[in-house]
């Protein structure tokens, strides 16, 4: 595929992406409300729909570094270097969030 | 900018960028801020010498207790260390510098004018709440003074240093090893070295995270430390993030060292080297997730607390093979007892005892007991001066013929040994016993019975202390009237002894090539236990540097003053009432100053002709193919993402803690999260398209993306800016709104900068296409910037379903 095309492919999906993260939101009028439903049938809980929204936001942020900084075009070993990073903020995320939550 | 105004000798030393001489100034300032915090120390044991003293005031021998420790961890122990790696690393791995050259001078400036910041601390009260700077004491109403801001300050520039350092060694030692220098081959300094960059990197943006909330809480009254929600805990996980990883930063340098003295000195290789370097690879990697047990007494729970006592034994594991490589190395040795030898034996036997009570502290039951006590402050002596500072001075000593082609004084220097040792465990050993004495006490009553044992530490303490002026002496002398040392006087095994003393700016007339077993033998090296080809040098390249004098560059030094004075403007304003919980008063003078010199030499550094010879067919597993910018700006981004990561998780911290937060929406705006989110996307849009450009060679497309960019950048902040103005008149910045204008604030005011960051290096971008530039196969500056901005706009493709959706 023309670089072009792909990088704009990438934008349309980009831009699609956060339009249903925006939409998502609008089906669930507030945190307290308890349920939202989907397409009048499928119940979604603020749980699920966080987690629904911080992967759609991970999977923007994969786009963008695989293709915009071609990330997918590198050696290995430099995507593995970029990893490393990601790795120990989940670590620290996930240590702190067992001290906050698990007793 | 003219150079000339300088005499030779002083202009040599203000704009080099030479590894080597850069290296020397790491070292001569680390020693200076040794005598300081040395000075500090002194003092401090003549307070606590005698029960009810009164020498120091609580508050100066508070400032005193905590300069003392800010010094040592951050301007001592580390710089020593990187005095050490800039002049040898190089050489050892045989290169002719470090990849960026005016980037490492830089760092030393920020070091420089950081360190100056920190003891400028004192003229607007220094911070005297001990070196962990615990939260919330550090809130204004408990810490008025601004000379805290005016640490903040030094701690941010430091970090910066630090983390350019880490980005340009690390480049350098992937990328620029000799041939034949496998990672396999590698001496253990440079391992050690490596290691320690690597934990440099992701620790101290956490840091540098923690310093900034803590700035921004007492300069502008936000809540992340002074509210029950984040508080002293977030402080503390934070903190202590970096906390441990910076324990075995200042460690391993000593040992990297120690571990090529004993082989040099006990004419033996290193026991189990694979090992050793193994064993340092583990401990690392497990430093950062042992940071918890500095927070046993916090009630972090018992699941935590379990897992960080397994943690914490574990990371004591591979310090137990290093230690047995290094006797076995020794066992059945003819050991020659120079200087360095006996400073590199004297911090192994310290570092053992040093070690082995840091494993009692790992159970929860005696951290109880003994947390906040004499016991740990000599425990933690005995690994940072014991096991750190002897070591590195065991470095001092073996490289200071190669440093200045003449002899110390070998008997002076062995009754420098001898005295420290004795006066070292006459301070600290009877710590130890004062286990139910509270660290940081100012003084103490008579019936607590510490008087004597605090008496025999103050002695102890001079004694020390005193040891330290014959190595000044013996030094300062030596570098003038030693006797010539020859190219390799210990016959050392590693490159840089195959070089003259000192070696020549370019270092190598020929780059050496290593045997597939890594080894090389040179000048008198008789009896080596390899033998293998080292004069199959690679043909020189053109452009290395032939003298001191050129490749001297004077922005480096320019670059850090300006961002001391924008900094010391941010923080030296005094608040205009003494009872606001808001220390910003910024002085103005200074702030302009700083920014507008930080513009004119930023685009002078840029536009600077300095060229960095690049050599071909070198060693660069694993980034062959990887370029030496593209490597460094990834390196950074690495940082960047521990950076925001520590924000990102602040937020989730306060926000899981806090039992209500805003409805979706009810606060910030979903229509403004959601345009510039579309805005960003586009830029970075455009900004792949200004490469597509670039690369096909089209001078308009270029242009035009380029534009579009910067445009989109600036409509990006004037709706960021719309909205904090238009939350700044409905009163959200109030305390009212506590932690979720905090967080807002805070993370998204810091992705802000970066945006501003990226539209001038856009902006830079656009002036030099316009002159021609990028269109003839260099787009290589068009793709770094666009690395930059698409890690930008990742960020905050995170941060709009966080503050605006969730």
């Amino acid at each position: 595929m023309n670089t072009t095309y792909l990088y704009l492919l990438v934008f349309a999906i980009l831009v699609g992406s956060t339009d249903i993260e925006v939409n998502i939101v609008a089906l669930y009028p507030s945190a307290s409300a308890g349920v939202a439903m989907l397409f009048g049938t499928i119940a979604l809980s603020y749980g699920v729909i966080v987690s629904i929204l911080l992967g759609l936001a991970g999977m923007k942020a994969l786009l963008i570094a695989l293709f915009y900084q071609h990330l997918k075009y590198e050696p290995k070993s430099l995507s593995s270097w970029v990893l490393i990073g990601l790795v120990i903020a989940s670590l620290l995320m996930s240590l702190v969030f067992i001290q906050l939550h698990v007793h | 900018m003219s150079q000339d105004i300088f005499p030779p000798r002083v202009r040599r030393w203000l704009f080099t960028t030479n590894h080597k001489e850069v290296g020397i100034l790491y070292l001569v300032t680390a020693l200076f801020f040794f005598v300081a915090a040395g000075l500090l120390a002194v003092t401090m044991r003549t307070q606590l010498s005698v029960p009810d003293n009164h020498v120091l005031t609580e508050t100066l021998y508070n400032q005193f207790v905590t300069v003392h420790g800010l010094l040592m961890i951050f301007w001592v122990l580390s710089p020593f260390a990187f005095g050490f790696a800039n002049y040898i690393i190089p050489l050892q791995i045989g290169a002719r510098d470090l990849a960026f050259p005016r980037l490492n001078a830089m760092s030393y400036w920020f070091y420089l004018f950081s360190g100056v910041a920190i003891i400028m601390s004192f003229i607007f009260g220094a911070p005297d709440l001990g070196w962990t700077l615990y939260s919330p004491q550090t809130a204004f109403q408990f810490a008025p003074s601004i000379g805290l801001n005016v640490g903040a300050a030094a701690l941010i520039l430091i970090t910066v240093s630090i983390t350019m350092s880490s980005v340009n060694f690390l480049v350098t030692m992937f990328k620029m090893r000799a041939p034949g220098m496998k990672l396999r081959n590698m001496p253990v300094f440079p391992w050690a070295i490596l290691v320690t960059i690597f934990m440099m990197l992701y620790a101290f943006p956490s840091f540098l995270a923690a310093v900034l909330l803590l700035y921004v809480d007492r300069a502008f009254g936000t809540f992340y430390f002074s509210s029950l929600q984040g508080g002293a805990l977030l402080w503390d996980n934070v903190f202590w993030f970096f906390g441990h990883p910076e324990v075995y930063i200042v460690l391993f340098p000593a040992i990297g060292l120690i571990a090529d003295v004993i082989p040099t000195f006990s004419r033996r290789p290193l026991y189990g080297s694979k090992y050793v370097i193994g064993s340092m690879i583990a401990a690392a990697v497990i430093s950062f997730i042992v940071w918890g047990h500095h927070m046993f007494v916090t009630g972090i729970g018992l699941t935590s607390t379990k897992l960080y006592t397994v943690t914490t034994i574990a990371v004591s594991l591979p310090f137990d093979v290093m230690v047995i490589a290094m006797i076995e190395t020794l066992t059945k040795a003819r050991v020659k007892l120079k200087a360095a030898a006996l400073f590199a034996l004297g911090a192994i036997a310290l570092f053992v005892i040093g070690g082995i009570t840091g494993v009692y502290l790992a159970s929860v039951a005696l951290d109880h007991a003994l947390r906040g006590t004499y016991f740990v402050v000599a425990h933690f002596h005995y690994i940072m001066v014991g096991g750190s500072i002897m070591g590195l001075i065991a470095g001092l000593y073996y490289w200071f013929p190669k440093f200045t082609g003449r002899m110390y004084n070998e008997t002076v220097a062995k009754i420098h040994f001898i005295v420290s040792f004795i006066g070292f465990n006459i301070l600290y050993f009877p710590m130890f016993l004062l286990l139910d004495m509270p660290r940081r006490i100012q003084t103490y009553a008579p019936d607590t019975g510490w008087g004597s044992l605090n008496s025999l530490a103050t002695f102890g303490g001079f004694i020390f202390g005193g040891a330290q002026v014959l190595l000044f002496v013996n030094i300062f002398l030596s570098q003038r009237r030693g006797p010539p040392s020859g190219p390799n006087p210990w016959d050392g095994w590693t490159l840089e002894w195959s070089l003259p003393s000192p070696p020549p700016a370019h270092d190598f007339d020929k780059i050496p090539s290593i045997a597939e077993d890594g080894t090389y033998h040179f000048g008198t090296s008789a009896g080596l236990p390899h033998g293998a080809g080292y004069p199959n040098g690679s043909k020189i390249g053109d452009g290395y540097l032939h003298s001191h004098f050129e490749g001297l560059s004077p922005w480096p030094i320019v670059v850090a003053f300006a961002a001391f004075i924008f900094f010391l403007g941010l923080t030296i304003g005094q608040p205009s009432s003494p009872t606001t919980p808001v220390t910003f008063q910024p002085f103005w003078p200074l702030i302009l100053d700083g920014a507008i010199l930080g513009v004119i030499v930023l685009y002078g550094y840029s536009r600077e002709k300095f060229s960095v010879h690049e050599e071909s067919h070198v060693e660069s597993w694993p980034f062959r193919e990887v370029p030496n910018v593209k490597l460094g700006i990834w390196t950074f981004l690495g940082a960047e993402v521990i950076f925001f990561g520590v924000l990102i998780g602040a937020y989730f911290f306060v926000r899981t803690n806090s039992p209500i937060w805003p409805e979706v929406g009810s606060l910030f705006d979903i229509r403004n999260g959601f345009a510039m989110t579309l805005v960003l996307l586009t830029s970075s849009l455009t900004a792949i398209m200004a490469l597509v450009s670039a690369k096909v060679g089209s001078r308009n497309g270029l242009i035009v993306s380029l534009i579009a960019t910067f445009g989109l950048g600036i409509s990006f902040l004037y709706i960021k800016a719309t909205e904090w103005v238009y939350l700044g008149s409905h009163g959200v910045f109030s305390v009212a709104y506590g932690l979720p204008a905090t967080s807002y604030f805070i993370t998204t005011g810091t992705h802000g900068v970066h945006v501003f960051a990226g539209m001038l290096m856009t902006l830079y971008l656009l002036v030099n296409t316009l002159k021609g530039r990028y269109l003839k196969g260099d787009h290589q500056a068009i793709e770094h910037f666009g690395l930059y901005w698409h890690f930008v706009d990742i960020v905050w493709v995170f941060l709009f379903p966080l503050f605006y959706l969730i």
